[in-house]
């Protein structure tokens, strides 16, 4: 069963904005046109309708046809794209393949039944088998034009439909990359860790080498460090503890037993707390920490004592201060009641004169109205009968002259000023005498603590003063008396603790000894063991890798030789075909360097390196045809896009020739925008044809056939 | 592709150890998802080497500065 392309429908694809639909009815199809004209849209569109834009792993396996990474299939004016290819099998069964975007949707229909099979499976075709025997794009020749024996490779491998192993090339490679990278950052933690372990052992060594030296420096020896070396400063420590505490009458405190240097740290420690309890509780401690309680307390009642003093005596000044105008207390009092009581009766005769002399004004007004004739009346002031109106007015003006309230007013104020000022010094006195009480009360108040803290009253015969002053000077003296004591018994703390601190030191060095040798042991850790197990880990993966790389390149280099002998009278064939030198006896690539080779003459054939680029066309050509030959998939049709790159006419038709030979086998679609290769084509050979011209781009600015009008 | 990976196993030489016998079937289930997920294997494992090595680097760390 084969299949061929019977009809393409496009819409939005590539450079076909508007729906187009091609019947291809022959078995050879030649697509001509300008450059820029849809000829590689066209031949795409298959392609595109089988893969997509880029192949995906689970719908094709695992090759991404290189070409068509980041192939964009939507025509760029259009939001989507459209593609439907029918072909046509060679029992007349119809298979339709449809595939749009944006949402990807793929269709196959068999005989319009839609069938679940994937595209190229239908077709029993593999992703390889596609990129060597049936689709040939201008890229895959002119990359094996390429001056990097690298990219020559690839499109070899690819040609020779071995692509697969490339991409696993590629993933391999990608892999190691990945690999290595975490070894180098996984080595320099490690390095890190080393660093750090190296630094700190040098600083440990310099720790226990001073401490080495101060234990030496003490008249120790090397033996203290040995099982039982310390036992003699235990036993000191302890001896001096017991002699204390016999001298001092305290109890012997109960200690832990040293059975071994493991048990030192404890000793020390509790012997420590002893000696610090020791020192601390005593009751000659406890005394002197009392007496000083109540020197404090005793300094603090002589400051408030002379506190209050100075305040009493602030008060006495005051009250002398006040009353030096005013003679004693009592007599301000009665100056006071004086005045009140004179002031009380200048107000009674102030108010008296007022009233007669309004009486006065009054009668002045009336007489002021009386006619001067009319004075047969007796004067209201002087008594005088039958005087005169004239007479009277004199007289009561005068009266009201005499009766002027002026003095009195004055006499009045200046008696209210001086009573102001003693009721003043009066208030004075008494907010004086306010204070006092208040003193006397924190006076009481210091007389009972002063009491309390001599333990017995203070009779008021006593002062104050002298009591706390005799109280402090014997507080003093029982501190000085204590201090003596103390002096005592903290030297005698302080020789059992200086041999309990040679023990201390012992400890230390055994401590920090230990620590050094923890840190030579770091090495010997699971933790460390695994860290180098991790390692070793990431290098066996990346050996693996390496190998597998290493099987992989013979694999694909076997493959390839395999491939190419199994091609090779096919390709050495039509190699002489496209030639036209029949002299070439063979053709065939150097791995080495993956150079193209032929040997050609006929009588003395020689070995000669291929660089004419139509020759390396020639090659690629010849690779790829044989293969296109040679497959037994069920795609029937062979898709090449302007294959003749830097072929000359002559070698076109040679082609031409070939591919008319091809057509008889398998459905043969050819683009090309060279016209001599068009012709080359249109009269080579007897097989039927088809030429599908394709119009120029235009401001229609979608692909259409020659002659066709523009729908806008 | 797993044929082709398996191939390519038969290949290496030397004697083997749990962790190549451990790797080598991690591969063939691997190549299942063809060479991709080759690729992703040792990617997922490198990722899980360096999360290991980090981890304990840290606790080596914290044991020196004791």
């Amino acid at each position: 069963m084969s299949y061929r392309i019977e009809r393409i429908e496009v819409e939005g694809f590539r450079g076909f904005r508007k729906r187009k639909e091609l019947k291809l009815g022959e078995n050879l199809v030649i697509v001509s046109g300008p450059q820029r004209s849809g000829k590689s849209s066209l031949l795409n569109a298959p392609v595109w309708a089988l893969v997509g834009s880029e192949a995906e792993k689970k719908e094709l396996g695992p090759v991404p046809i290189r070409e068509r990474v980041r192939w964009i299939a939507r025509n760029l004016e259009t939001d989507s794209t459209r593609v439907k290819i029918l072909f046509r099998g060679s029992q007349g069964e119809e298979l339709v393949v449809g595939r749009s975007d944006p949402k990807g949707k793929v269709t196959v229909e068999r005989d319009g039944r839609e069938i679940k099979k994937g595209p190229l499976e239908v077709l029993g075709l593999t992703l390889d088998g596609l990129v060597s025997s049936v689709f040939l794009p201008q890229e895959v020749i002119r990359a094996a034009l390429s001056l990097e024996p690298k990219k020559r490779q690839a499109i070899f491998i690819q040609l020779a439909g071995l692509e697969n192993l490339s991409t696993l090339e590629g993933c391999l490679e990608n892999a190691r990359k990945i690999l290595e990278d975490k070894e180098k950052k996984i080595a320099e933690l490690r390095k890190h860790v080393d660093g750090r372990i190296g630094g700190q052992v040098s600083l440990q060594k310099r720790r226990v080498k001073e401490l080495w030296d101060k234990v030496l420096g003490l008249g120790l020896s090397e033996e203290v460090l040995s099982p039982d070396g310390a036992r003699p400063l235990v036993e000191q420590s302890l001896k001096g503890l017991a002699d204390f505490c016999s001298k001092y009458g305290e109890k012997m405190p109960s200690i832990p037993e040293v059975r071994g240097p493991e048990d030192l740290p404890q000793f020390v420690n509790e012997m420590r707390g002893i000696l610090f309890r020791l020192e601390a509780e005593s009751p000659e401690t406890r005394r002197q920490r009392d007496l000083y309680d109540r020197k404090r307390k005793i300094e603090a009642l002589i400051s408030d004592l002379e506190e209050l003093e100075e305040k009493k005596q602030k008060i006495n000044a005051s009250k002398e201060e006040i009353l030096k105008p005013h003679g004693k207390e009592e007599e301000l009092k009665i100056a006071i009641q004086e005045l009140e009581k004179t002031l009380e009766g200048l107000d009674r005769e102030i108010e008296r004169g007022g009233k007669y002399l309004k009486m006065v004004e009054e009668a002045l007004s009336y007489f002021e109205t009386v006619p001067q004739g009319l004075a047969q009346m007796e004067c209201p002031v002087c008594r005088k009968a039958k005087v005169s109106v004239a007479h009277v007015r004199e007289h009561l003006a005068s009266e009201i002259e005499k009766a002027g309230l002026e003095p009195l007013r004055n006499q009045r104020q200046e008696i209210e000023k001086t009573l102001k000022g003693k009721k003043a010094a009066q208030e004075a006195l008494i907010h004086l005498a306010e204070q006092e009480k208040k003193l006397e009360a924190m006076s009481k108040e210091l007389l009972e603590k002063a009491s309390e803290l001599r333990g017995r009253e203070i009779a008021p015969n006593e002062s104050l003063g002298l009591v706390l002053k005799n109280m402090a000077q014997a507080t003093e003296k029982g501190l000085e008396e204590l201090k003596g004591i103390l002096e005592a018994r903290g030297r005698a703390i302080q020789g059992v603790r200086a041999q309990l601190e040679k023990l201390g030191l012992v400890v230390e060095l055994h401590r920090e000894k230990k620590r050094l040798a923890e840190l030579d042991e770091i090495p010997q850790t699971p933790q460390y063991k695994a860290f180098i197990e991790t390692e070793d880990k990431i290098h066996m993966q990346i050996a693996l890798l390496k190998e597998l790389l290493k099987g992989l390149e013979q694999e694909k280099m076997e493959a390839f030789r395999q491939r190419f002998a199994d091609l090779k009278e096919e390709v050495n064939d039509l190699y002489r075909r496209l030639l036209g030198r029949e002299d070439f006896s063979e053709v065939w690539i150097d791995e080495k360097d993956w150079e193209v080779k032929t040997r050609a003459g006929d009588r003395q054939p020689t070995v000669i390196q291929v660089f004419n680029v139509g020759d390396m066309t020639a090659v690629a050509l010849a690779l790829f045809l044989a293969s296109a030959m040679r497959a037994n998939h069920q795609a029937g049709f062979v898709l090449l896009d302007d294959p003749i790159q830097s072929l000359d006419e002559e070698h076109e038709r040679r082609l031409a020739e070939i591919l008319a030979d091809l057509a008889q086998k398998r459905q043969v679609i050819v683009s090309c925008s060279r016209s001599s290769f068009v012709e080359a084509l249109e009269d080579a050979g007897t097989v039927k044809r088809q030429v599908i011209r394709l119009a120029p781009w235009d401001e229609s600015r979608t692909c259409r056939l020659q002659g066709e009008e523009r729908e806008d | 592709m797993r044929e082709v990976i398996e191939r390519l196993l038969q290949r290496i030489p030397g004697e083997s150890t749990p962790e190549l016998e451990r790797m080598k079937r991690k591969l063939i289930e691997a190549s299942e998802g063809g060479p991709q997920g080759i690729e992703m294997l040792f990617q997922s494992e490198s990722e899980t080497f360096m999360k290991e090595a980090q981890g304990l680097c840290q606790r080596l760390l914290e044991k020196i500065e004791g």
